[in-house]
């Protein structure tokens, strides 16, 4: 009896564990029962056509009916009767395209990866919520929640948007992203529209040279900083004119302490470089120098590529408002865009906004610490990590007035440019108030004061906000929480214990660097100082390389009777600023060798035009010279793996102009002879050609060409999902170029803008596509139009009902009783 | 051999239309139970079941790839040809149709003959 019972049940069991097995993930494999089910899996999301979009959505939660058409370009209109519907009607439609995405970047900022990838995001998760990610969401949220109505009620719509479409997402339409790594998205809520500013405040502020610059003046001392690390450029173009009179002097309350430079206790292990390629350019000219008499305004933001895109394009409408441009699929409003008056962009200004503090504890409990002449209590936070098939993880922060202690000794670091036992202050941890109401009321702003009570609501990442309107006024604003600094104040780590040293306070709104219509009839950024040294407060020693804002500004000035064109022009402008001040000099060295003056290599060189085009050698040659020259002066003085900081690029090139037989150009590894620029020039240059053509074979073929060496591509947010990543894209730029487009960072978004009294043209694209589904024509289908550096004329509709032949799909959103 | 084909004729219509509601597995809901109440041997509910949603998956397979504008299934495929270079000389449609019917097929023979073996209770 028994043994039939087991003979008839035991194919059942073995049935129900295959199920089981094929049902979940195992390590890295997908459950691939449920992955290759044509019900469920990922074939479900082979996307539908436009023609499957027509017609009616019951949503519960919308107040009124909204109308929703797409375009073409898959871009959503969205017309609603109030602004709840407004901002729920763009979280749903955003979800629908980024969904994956948007939740993504949550769990990054959060701290959170682990739960779906497993330990190997463990450091980098523990990094994001030790510098204070998710507790600063958390307090601005509970700020907001107590004191600003308005932005509550704009995310609560904004969430409650998002989750009407979570919650009616079958399984089979789960984005491909869920399907493979095996999870399911959560509820949606104002705390992760936060977390994604959070991000944009990590990538855009949070970098420092503290540490470096400190090691630098240990070892060498502060004369050797003072001439290598100067506090401003050699060559430069700032963002306010210099000369302009700023009617104001610096004020510090609790005075200012002299320059020191502490002893450190411990040396962090490998430093790693910053990311220079992230930046961005932006630009208004008045009418004076248009050919239509009204402003031009253009913005590019520099950022990491990656598929899905950062940007998402739309339109946003109400009877009262009427805005068109990008969003950041996770947070409401729309960032940089234009509406029928007035139009806006960002660039980072990248000051120094966050610094260290040498932390003196009582004891290793660590449960104080001595400032201003008393033992102060730190709180201690502790965080659990829940790791994917693992145990989860407690992890203890000590909290200081100045900010969290990120990294002990006992603690290996991830970002290893963070010293140890020092506590962080960071402007970004500021928890007063969130910057949505600065692009709530830019979505709304009709002329420059509009702009200007938008602005002050600003708090971080602090960006150059370019305006132009159509009362054919032009601006900028360096903007955003600045610290007040005296002079160097947080260049190198400071004493925890002396409270001159802590900021004393921010740099009024008022006093923020800004300009309104300049006698130059053009503004502009591209991340370089936002004002000269006349300007009253301290805001960095080092901004962006200056090539950017150098070119921009010499070719607003040239030109006039500006049009779109001449703007998309200007966007896509190649030019190699730094060849033309340093390549004449570099051959001449060069000449005075005949081998070389005879080869292909130099003539290739002498004939270059400096441009970094895609189809020229030049550029390849040159630039991996340049970089090589550079390692060579700098990495026997400064290795990169004892923790020092090199001097900038500029400074290497004005003391090759300047000081050609300088002592920092003999190489301090060989004892037998004194080297001069002449051996370097040489020797790199040799280094240089001997690598490419080990690299690329034989001069001349395709493979030497710039597009082919720089190889720029657009890689998926999950970098095993290689598939669904874009290499090999043939285009010119370089970091340093107007067209900042590197190997993986580039102009994330181009939008120029004409002005017009009646209604404004837009022009635009980024380097994607609206859908975030690797399966939709609509995931990609931008890349090849931004290579080439053109634009998409953006359709901006007057009204609901307006026929624009453009449209492809009209939905109407009807409120489920 | 008549119980082959009800169960097989049977599981690939039932199969068809259950898979449109609830998870990935409610598709072997009816090899069980064609399995239990039709079959008499157990290589006959096998087969039945195997063939019956190897088939299906197959064709339905054959539907989306039939509205993929992008190649999009090839790359979903090169993840796993990454990991398994010795899938990237066939033809990806090829390993595609072959992963599904056996996946599918597999599933669907066990479960069909599980449900055959609880007869002998």
């Amino acid at each position: 009896m028994m043994i039939r019972i087991v003979r008839a049940i035991w194919p059942f069991c073995i049935a129900l564990g295959v199920l089981y097995g094929l049902n979940r993930s195992w390590g890295n494999v997908p459950p691939v029962g449920k992955l290759f089910s044509p019900y469920t899996g990922f074939l479900r999301n082979i996307s539908p056509d436009f023609q499957d979009q027509q017609g009616d959505w019951q949503i519960s939660g919308l107040h009124a009916p909204v109308s929703l058409h797409y375009d073409h370009n898959g871009v959503p209109h969205i017309f609603a009767e109030n602004d709840h519907d407004l901002y729920f009607a763009q979280g749903f439609v955003v979800a629908k395209d980024r969904l994956w995405q948007m939740e993504f970047y949550t769990l990054a900022a959060s701290g959170r990866l682990t739960e779906i990838v497993g330990e190997a995001a463990y450091f980098m998760d523990r990094y994001h919520r030790r510098i204070g990610m998710a507790a600063t969401a958390q307090s601005i949220i509970k700020y907001i929640e107590e004191n600003d109505p308005l932005s509550w009620n704009i995310l609560q719509a904004y969430s409650k948007g998002v989750n009407a479409y979570i919650s009616n997402l079958s399984e089979n339409q789960l984005p491909i992203e869920y399907k493979l790594l095996d999870y399911k998205p959560e509820e949606w809520s104002p705390y992760k529209s936060i977390l994604m500013l959070m991000n944009m405040r990590l990538t855009l502020s949070g970098g420092t040279h503290d540490l470096r610059l400190t090691h630098v003046a240990k070892k060498y001392g502060m004369e050797v900083v003072k001439e290598l690390f100067p506090l401003y450029p050699s060559e430069e173009s700032p963002i306010i004119p210099s000369g302009t009179n700023w009617g104001f002097e610096a004020d510090f309350p609790k005075g200012v302490p002299a320059l020191k430079v502490l002893g450190l206790s411990s040396d962090a292990d490998l430093m790693e470089p910053p990311v220079p390629q992230i930046g961005s350019n932006n630009w208004a000219v008045s009418g004076a120098k248009t050919a239509h008499g009204l402003p031009l305004l253009s913005n590019d933001p520099h950022l990491g590529l990656s598929l899905p895109s950062i940007w998402y394009q739309m339109q946003l409408s109400t009877p009262t408002s009427n805005v068109y441009g990008v969003v950041l699929p996770g947070t409401p409003a729309v960032i940089i865009g234009f509406n029928k008056d007035i139009a806006w962009g960002v660039t980072n200004v990248g000051s120094d906004v966050m610094d260290f503090y040498q932390i003196q504890f009582q004891d290793s409990t660590k449960q104080a610490y001595w400032h201003d002449g008393e033992w102060k209590a730190t709180n201690l936070r502790v965080d659990t990590y829940k790791i994917k098939g693992k145990e989860d993880r407690l992890d203890s922060v000590y909290l200081t007035h100045h900010g969290p202690v990120v990294y002990h000794k006992d603690l290996s670091a991830y970002k290893t440019t963070f010293p140890e036992g020092h506590a962080m202050r960071w402007a970004a941890n500021q928890d007063k108030g969130s910057d949505l109401l600065t692009f709530y009321y830019l979505n709304r702003a009709k002329n420059y004061e509009d702009y200007r009570t938008a602005l002050e609501l600003f708090t971080a990442p602090a960006q150059n906000f370019v305006f132009a309107s159509n009362q054919n006024d032009i601006a900028i604003t360096s903007n955003g929480r600045l610290p007040k600094k005296w002079k160097e104040q947080g260049r190198f780590l400071m004493d925890g214990t002396n409270s001159q040293y802590d900021w004393q306070g921010w740099i009024p709104f008022e006093q923020n660097p800004h300009i309104l219509n300049p006698v130059r009839n053009f503004v502009s950024s591209a991340n370089q100082f936002p004002a000269d040294t006349t300007y009253p407060y301290y805001l960095d020693w080092s901004f962006a390389h200056p090539t950017r804002a150098i070119r921009i500004n010499e070719r607003l000035q040239e030109m006039d009777q500006m049009t779109v064109d001449s703007f998309r022009n200007l966007l896509n402008d190649n030019f190699n600023v730094d060849a033309r001040r340093l390549l004449p000099t570099l051959l001449r060295v060069l000449a005075e060798n005949d081998s070389i003056s005879k080869t292909q290599e130099y003539s290739y060189l002498q004939r270059w035009n400096y441009q970094n085009d895609a189809e020229q050698i030049a550029p390849t040659i040159f630039n991996r010279w340049l970089h090589n020259l550079y390692k060579t002066i700098w990495d026997d003085k400064f290795p990169a793996n004892e923790g020092l900081l090199a001097p900038t690029l500029d400074k290497t090139i004005s003391l090759i102009l300047a000081d050609p037989n300088s002592k920092w150009f003999d190489n301090e590894h060989t004892t037998n002879k004194v080297e001069a620029l002449a051996d370097l020039v040489l020797e790199s240059y040799k280094n240089t050609l001997s690598i490419l053509k080990t690299e690329l074979g034989e001069i001349g073929q395709d493979s030497w060409k710039w597009a082919a060496v720089k190889n720029t591509q657009i890689n998926h947010l999950v970098p095993n999902f290689k598939s669904f990543s874009r290499k090999n894209i043939w285009n010119g730029g370089h970091a340093n170029s107007v067209n900042a487009t590197s190997a993986t960072h580039g102009p994330s978004w181009r939008m120029v803008v004409q002005l017009d009294l009646d209604w404004p043209k837009g022009f635009g694209l980024y380097p994607g596509g609206q859908s975030g589904n690797p399966a939709s024509p609509f995931y990609d289908n931008m890349i090849d139009k931004w290579a080439k550096g053109e634009l998409n004329e953006l359709i901006f509709l007057k009204a609901a009902n307006e026929k624009h032949p453009s449209l492809r799909a009209t939905i109407n959103m009807i409120p489920k009783p | 051999m008549k119980s082959f084909w009800i169960s097989f004729f049977g599981i690939l219509i039932s199969a068809f239309f259950v898979g449109w509601i609830g998870p990935w597995w409610v598709i072997f809901i009816p090899c069980f139970l064609f399995g239990l109440l039709v079959n008499r041997k157990a290589s006959g509910a096998f087969w039945s079941g195997f063939f019956a949603i190897a088939i299906l998956w197959k064709l339905m397979s054959l539907y989306w790839i039939s509205k993929d504008s992008v190649q999009y299934y090839e790359q979903v495929l090169k993840i796993f040809t990454d990991a398994l270079p010795i899938l990237a000389s066939w033809s990806p449609k090829i390993v595609l149709l072959s992963i599904v019917s056996l996946i599918g097929g597999f599933v669907g023979g066990l479960v069909t003959w599980a449900g055959q073996a609880l007869r002998k209770i």
